[in-house]
């Protein structure tokens, strides 16, 4: 009897601890924050967005959607707490999405991004955007037929990088291209232009400045670059005229990839980077509109094909130089290399890289010519 | 005459008592250290130091073989008298209270830094001791039992880390030797840190079983030590740029953040949840140990008053004072100071004295 009565204090003992949940929260007080902005006002001040889902019945409206002009983030979520129901909570920020105008006048803007990786409960897997306008057009944007902003943006992001025709940085990938020397960050474009959609790849310097923008079919040739590029990739080509024979709207091929190899080798020479890509493709044929017989002409076709994806990657590295920046990563292969000419430029690299020397090579094989002749 | 019978331990729990000891939060902040002593070339400062590590330990076993039914302390007392050997045991307190102390308040800061952010540090350490009083209180059969099932129940965590693979740039691991051999070799002290704890040999000697695989035992617990090392220093080292490893603290469970499942959110939290069973290997044995040398010192059989009185203590304490994380690592560079020549220089420097005097003594009966 004794035993038993100590077993039950004991038992009453172990409840103390379980009230020591001091951290718990009521889903229906929380307020999640699932999309965060960053954007600067006319008088040069950072102004906080989120938008906040919102679960009830009688609200006419799917989302709240909130903005303050505040110094950090952590402050501004004070100011959110005043707004809304529940207590403001950040730990399930799915995307954060900057404009283009605060990267271009806040010189090392990331350091805004800071809270996200210090305070460790707050997730580090939110995709990371940039937006081509003021957030006001972003966050009061609400399309008849499209879901909430937060579903929206991942629903595009998703559908767009499986095809790779946009980048995928999440804030982790994110802190480690702005801790690269070897590389500069490319985060996804968003614009507005008639609807929300994925304009393609806006590339950054070291600081995390804008410098410029990638079409979703160039985005598509930096991820093949960066060894990143998914299967399926889709190729709409030109054959040259000579071997179709035919008048030149009828001289397209498509060609979707089934494996593509690429090797880059870095060499280093007289004070200047050399860098040798070789792409392999081995793709099918899926589309063709002119009357090549590829039987005969199969090796000629594979050649034409080569030829004018090496144009295609040929004239984004010269865009990529011109601007002075890897979002590729050449540097990763400069520095595993050559790492004491690396050292060197290190401070600079996107400079060392616009005057470096790249060499493209591409090969096609065609696997498969499809179904019909 | 068995002094230590009925309270004896399997080769295995003896393997898994002292690389559960060592790995503990080494496993979290080994890859950082490494890469800023070594840099990317630090594995290899790594295997280095297991080897010396393995010597250093085979040591402290030959010194035992002197004496296979008593721990250190009675070698002490035999070998050099009664008063040596207490204050031998006044300082083997100390160090692995001290020991205890540390990873129970590394665990607590992780705890609290990344899980129950607002729960006062003392109910963590609290909840901590209640599962520690009743594994330790049991001698150190349960204590090798309990580190057996420990380590058993992690064999996940290789696998959970691999769900990084597709962040992973292997490029990063060149060039292995970006300054030469220089500081490969010469940081391997820096690494004798994460190792130590395998003190606990001179004290789980006497009980072990079969005492000829000692020093197997001993080579196969570095080993497994080494293994979880290398995994997690290689895999930290091809996650993270090179600038990154300096920025960020406790790598391995940043890595973990990235992880995106469906059906899960922060792994990582989960992760620490389930890592205290290692953790925990960092205080438990070391807690018993502690409590093991004051009764010696005392000259009491049973351990368990003792052990109550320090773990209440600790509670208390924690409640008036619990160190910060900066506090944390100035602490371990104390330790690994002290642990340097408590574990490596003391055991090597004894084995020559007894070795020593045995062999003066002989000739001495020869004669």
């Amino acid at each position: 009897m004794r035993k038993a009565a100590g077993l039950l204090g004991a038992a009453l003992l172990a409840i103390i601890p379980i009230t020591g949940c001091y951290d718990r929260i009521d889903m229906e007080k929380a307020s999640l924050s699932l999309v965060s902005g960053i954007d600067i006002d006319g008088q040069h001040r950072a102004v906080h967005y989120t938008s906040i889902p919102v679960f009830n019945k009688a609200a006419s409206r799917k989302s709240l959607e909130l903005k303050v002009v505040e110094e950090t983030q952590r402050q501004g979520r004070g100011y959110f707490d005043a707004y809304t129901t529940g207590s403001f909570n950040s730990r399930k920020v799915k995307a954060v999405v900057v404009s283009k105008r605060f990267t271009q006048e806040i010189p090392d803007w990331f350091r805004y991004m800071d809270v996200f990786f210090r305070d460790g409960r707050n997730p580090i897997t939110s995709r990371m955007l940039i937006f081509d306008g003021p957030l006001d057009q972003l966050f009061n944007f609400h399309s008849p037929g499209e879901p909430i902003l937060p579903l929206m943006l991942m629903g595009m992001l998703e559908s767009t990088s499986g095809r790779s025709e946009s980048v995928k940085t999440t804030l982790q990938e994110f802190h480690r291209q702005m801790n690269e020397e070897g590389q500069t960050p490319a985060l996804p474009e968003v614009a507005i232009d008639q609807d929300a959609k994925i304009k393609g790849t806006a590339l950054l310097d070291h600081h995390g400045r804008y410098i410029d923008t990638l079409s979703t079919q160039e985005t598509i040739l930096m991820r093949i670059l960066q060894k990143s590029a998914g299967q399926g990739i889709n190729f709409s080509l030109r054959l040259p005229p000579e071997l179709t024979g035919a008048t030149n709207k009828e001289d397209w091929i498509s060609i979707a990839t089934e494996r593509v190899k690429v090797r880059i080798d870095p060499s280093y020479k007289d004070g200047r980077f050399r860098f040798a890509v070789g792409v392999r493709i081995s793709a099918s044929v899926v589309e063709k509109l002119s009357s090549l017989d590829l039987d005969e002409f199969n090796r000629q076709a594979e050649v034409a094909c080569a030829k004018q994806i090496r144009d295609k990657l040929t004239n984004l590295l010269d865009k990529l130089k011109q601007d002075k920046i890897d979002p590729v990563g050449f540097g990763i292969y400069a520095r595993a290399y050559h790492h004491r000419a690396f050292e060197q430029v290190k401070q600079n690299w996107g400079e060392a890289f616009g005057r470096s020397d790249v060499q493209v090579r591409v090969s096609v094989s065609f696997a498969d010519e499809g179904s019909v002749k | 005459m068995k002094k230590y019978a009925f309270n004896e331990i399997t080769t295995m729990q003896f393997i898994f008592i002292i690389s559960g000891i060592a790995i503990s939060y080494g496993f979290i902040e080994i890859p950082s250290v490494l890469y800023k002593k070594a840099g990317a070339g630090g594995w290899i400062t790594l295997i280095l130091g297991t080897l010396v590590t393995m010597a250093a330990n085979l040591a402290i076993v030959q010194l035992m073989k002197k004496m296979p039914d008593g721990t250190i302390l009675d070698l002490l007392a035999k070998y050099a008298g009664k008063w040596t050997a207490r204050v031998a045991a006044v300082a083997c307190t100390a160090y692995f209270l001290y020991f205890a102390y540390l990873g129970l308040v590394y665990s607590t800061r992780i705890i609290k830094a990344r899980v129950l952010q607002e729960t006062p540090g003392f109910l963590i350490v609290f909840m901590l001791l209640v599962p520690t009083y009743v594994i330790a209180r049991s001698g150190i059969r349960i204590v090798g039992r309990y580190a057996e099932l420990s380590m058993w129940l992690s064999v996940w965590i290789p696998f959970i880390f691999l769900l990084v693979w597709k962040h992973l740039h292997w490029l990063y691991l060149l060039p292995v030797l970006a300054d030469g051999w220089r500081p490969v070799v010469a940081e391997v002290p820096s690494t004798f840190y994460y190792f130590l704890g395998f003190f606990s040999t001179a004290f789980l000697y006497p009980f072990l079983i079969k005492k000829e695989k000692a020093v197997l035992g001993v080579l196969c617990a570095h080993m497994i030590t080494l293994l979880a090392y290398l995994f997690i220093t290689i895999l930290c080292f091809m996650f993270f740029s090179p600038h990154e490893m300096s920025t960020v603290n406790q790598l391995g469970i940043y890595m973990l953040k990235s992880v995106e499942l469906p059906f899960l959110e922060q792994v990582e939290g989960l992760f620490i949840v389930l890592y205290l069973f290692i953790f925990s290997l960092s205080w438990i044995p070391t807690y018993y140990l502690t409590a093991f040398c004051l009764s010696w010192l005392t000259g009491r059989a049973d351990h368990r008053p003792l052990m109550r009185i320090l773990l209440a203590g600790t509670v208390v304490f924690s409640y008036f004072y619990l160190p910060g994380f900066n506090t944390v690592y100035r602490l371990s560079d104390w330790q690994a100071k002290v642990g340097m020549g408590f574990e490596y220089a003391a055991p090597v420097v004894l084995l020559g004295w007894v070795l020593l005097r045995d062999a003066i003594r002989n000739r001495g009966h020869r004669s």
